[in-house]
């Protein structure tokens, strides 16, 4: 284990950044996803901890030790990519032994490691055979034992299951947090997928144009997003436009004559935009309305729905605008076109932000 | 509008990788079928038989009746989209579109009309005399689309086609899809490792795995009424209980999980028999132990992790036969299940599947 610190990282390819004043600090044995859309900094960042990179300024410490000048091969750092990287020729157990080899390590323990390491992703038996003869899923949990076998404490990995099939990525990410935390490895993992973030990670660091915009647990920054950036990035939202109207002990969104119940505290006429989550928007039948206990309940008419999986992905006309909303298969929603049904949502779900600031804050984040 | 029909269909590279296995099925007339499964299942290999780049080792393709085993790619009147645009980059779009009938021999004036005809098609009528370099990603996949539509193909071959554009362009692009699909009665396979893409955009979705056709039917057949294991377990997410059938009931049959009995979809299997009930995710209520429930039909576990993922909350439950099983529910969810927590796990029969016992194990029938 190991406490990984950037301390005011900046990095420039000549003319181009890739990012800039990044502060970070993993804590020991934690696991951080790194998670922004393409260009957000995310390879530049994994670069540079493993030290395949060095920064145009400020430092790299594990453990409180200044690291910046360090080459990678004397980090103990583990590397997982999303192409594997697998030697062709070498079968897999060689694979996986060539770290422990060139850093002369005892081969027999290494050995046994590897061993271990194959029951545990689920890969014995394919030890003689060529990366070629295996699947992909197969690759990358050979990618993780080699990554892992030589003592690393620190692992890294760069949108390892990005080439992956979605059933073995959803199945991967399982075995990728539960392993990490069997070895108390420290571990970053950037990622695009927000599902995949939160899935394994305890704490998100949320990239865009080279630099950090959110840090926090994954519920803090799920439950609080600084931007309608990020509220964006995490899922689907809808946007409703109005103002704010303060009263004793509630807040409210006017959309001309509808007034919707939130939680700000931005004053009386602000002009405002709130986005709603799909999946926060609940949908029950009309005759249900006795039962429900909302905040804010309306009628609503469904204009399409569709079943794509674990959700239906609903379209509704409420507040006078389209809305996206999102059921768990499992609930029991009247779904027929056309039909009346009950919008509910709670004050808490509304992530709002003012429409002024709204530019200016997005430069300064 | 044709209709495809695969009989016995086998396809054997070199000495012995089967790539496709005995695959039979009928894709009717004017039809959007997807085509999905695990990497390596044999979905492109299907797709490139059907364009007849290469040929079936056993068995037979027609198109209407008529075998096209014989055919070159060129008679059999298919067009092909690929993920990485195959248009011609120093030809405009209007050009590019041209080039079917062109090459067919067709007249100047015929050419003009078919070559109208595609661009209003597909939606890009205004950007007829730019070159592809100068395009949006989705605009280059419409000047495909407008050469299969002008080259007056029937059959619409489509391997990943929206694999190389953004999520929220990907999702628009599925509609504009399959409307044009309908519009112009084209029958369309569809090859993609999108499930959601999949279930959204066709009429009939197709599961293969290990070079098989698991189940071919449409997207709520798959999810909520899968006839094998491995629908059940690739498309969306379940969990599997093993089990021993003690009895069946009209309406449901009881089965032995562990040491608690449960009723379950009755699906045929004898008493006495093995049997593997998959259960949705989405499916299971979880509730304290402590709870009052009407229902007795539940297994008691303790809760191994609830985790948060904003989308929804997945709870993690241990049953008494040490199984782990997970728990879809909404984030919203009024309870927070802490740690080594007793709770039942409610299950509503109709909604699950009861299958027989996989002979060579549950996990052997799951690989991919």
């Amino acid at each position: 284990m190991v406490k990984v610190e950037l301390d005011n990282i900046t990095k420039y390819y000549g003319k181009r950044r890739g990012v800039e004043n990044i502060n970070l600090t993993i804590e020991e044995g934690e696991y951080l996803a790194v998670l922004g859309s393409t260009g957000s900094g995310k390879t530049t960042t994994m670069y540079l901890v493993a030290g395949l990179l060095s920064p145009s300024e400020g430092r790299v410490l594990f453990d409180d030790e200044d690291v910046t000048n360090k080459p990678s091969e004397d980090r103990n750092v583990g590397f997982v990519f999303e192409e594997y990287n697998l030697f062709p020729r070498m079968n897999v157990e060689s694979n996986v032994l060539f770290g422990p080899i060139v850093k002369a390590l005892d081969l027999t323990d290494s050995k046994q490691i590897a061993r271990e390491m194959f029951s545990l992703l689920n890969i014995s038996g394919k030890e003689m055979n060529l990366p070629a003869e295996i699947s992909g899923g197969q690759k990358q949990r050979v990618a993780l034992a080699r990554a892992i076998v030589s003592n690393a404490n620190l692992l890294v990995m760069d949108d390892p299951l990005r080439a992956l099939d979605a059933k073995i990525r959803e199945i991967l990410q399982v075995e990728l947090r539960n392993l990490v935390k069997d070895l108390s490895l420290t571990c970053i993992h950037a990622t695009h997928d927000t599902q995949e973030a939160m899935r394994v990670a305890d704490k998100i660091a949320m990239f865009k144009d080279g630099a950090i915009v959110q840090f926090g647990t994954p519920e803090e920054v799920y439950n609080n997003p600084v931007s309608i950036y990020v509220a964006n990035f995490l899922g689907e939202t809808t946007e409703l436009a109005g103002t704010i109207l303060q009263e004793t002990n509630q807040s409210f969104l006017i959309i001309k004559d509808i007034k919707i119940e939130i939680e700000t505290d931005l004053k009386s006429g602000t002009k405002a935009v709130a986005l709603i989550p799909a999946e926060l928007a609940d949908i029950y039948s009309i005759s249900e309305r006795e039962k429900l206990n909302y905040d804010n309940i309306i009628e609503a008419e469904i204009s399409s729905t569709k079943c794509v999986g674990e959700f239906y992905d609903i379209d509704l006309i409420a507040f006078n605008q389209a809305i996206k909303a999102k059921e768990l298969i499992g609930k029991n929603v009247p779904l027929t076109e056309g039909s009346k049904v009950l919008f509910a949502t709670d004050k808490g779900d509304f992530r709002i932000f003012p429409i002024e600031e709204d530019e200016k804050n997005e430069k300064e984040i | 509008m044709p209709e495809i029909r695969l009989q016995n269909v086998t396809k054997i590279f070199g000495r012995k990788v089967e790539a496709v296995k005995d695959l039979s099925f009928i894709i009717e007339d004017g039809e959007y079928v997807s085509l999905i499964g695990p990497s390596g299942c044999g979905k492109t290999t299907t797709l490139r038989l059907l364009a007849g780049t290469i040929l079936p080792t056993q068995g037979h393709i027609y198109f209407d009746d008529k075998s096209v085993d014989n055919l070159s790619i060129r008679d059999r009147n298919i067009g092909f989209v690929f993920q990485h645009f195959a248009i011609f980059p120093h030809l405009t779009v209007k050009e590019n579109a041209a080039y079917g009938p062109k090459v067919r021999g067709r007249k100047n004036s015929e050419i003009d009309s078919l070559v109208d005809h595609a661009l209003e098609a597909v939606q890009i009528a205004d950007k007829a005399d730019l070159y592809p370099p100068s395009l949006s990603a989705p605009d280059w996949q419409k000047t495909a689309l407008a050469r299969v539509i002008a080259s007056e193909a029937k059959i619409l071959l489509l391997d990943e086609p929206l694999g190389a554009l953004d999520q929220k362009i990907r999702e628009e692009f599925q509609i504009f899809l399959r409307d044009l699909v309908k519009n112009e009665g084209l029958t369309a396979i569809h090859v993609t490792h999108d499930q959601a893409e999949a279930l959204t955009i066709s009429d009939k979705v197709a599961v293969m795995n290990k070079g098989r056709l698991v189940q071919l039917g449409s997207a709520s057949e798959l999810i909520f009424t899968p006839n094998n294991i491995f629908t059940s377990f690739f498309v969306g997410e379940s969990d599997f209980l093993e089990s021993v059938v003690l009895n069946d009931k009209e309406n449901f049959a009881e089965v032995r999980v562990g040491q608690s009995t449960i009723k379950v979809r009755n699906m045929g299997i004898a008493r006495g028999k093995r049997a593997v009930v998959a259960v949705r995710r989405e499916f299971f209520k979880v509730h304290k132990y402590e709870d009052k429930i009407e229902t007795e039909n539940f297994l008691p576990g303790v809760v191994v992790k609830d985790q948060f993922l904003g989308l929804l909350r997945r709870v993690r439950v241990k049953l008494e036969n040490q199984q782990i099983v997970e728990v879809k529910i909404h984030a919203k969810h009024p309870i927070r299940y802490k740690e080594n927590e007793k709770v039942k796990l409610v299950i509503d029969p109709s909604s699950t599947r009861c299958f027989e016992y996989p002979k060579e194990g549950v996990s052997s029938a799951l690989e991919m």
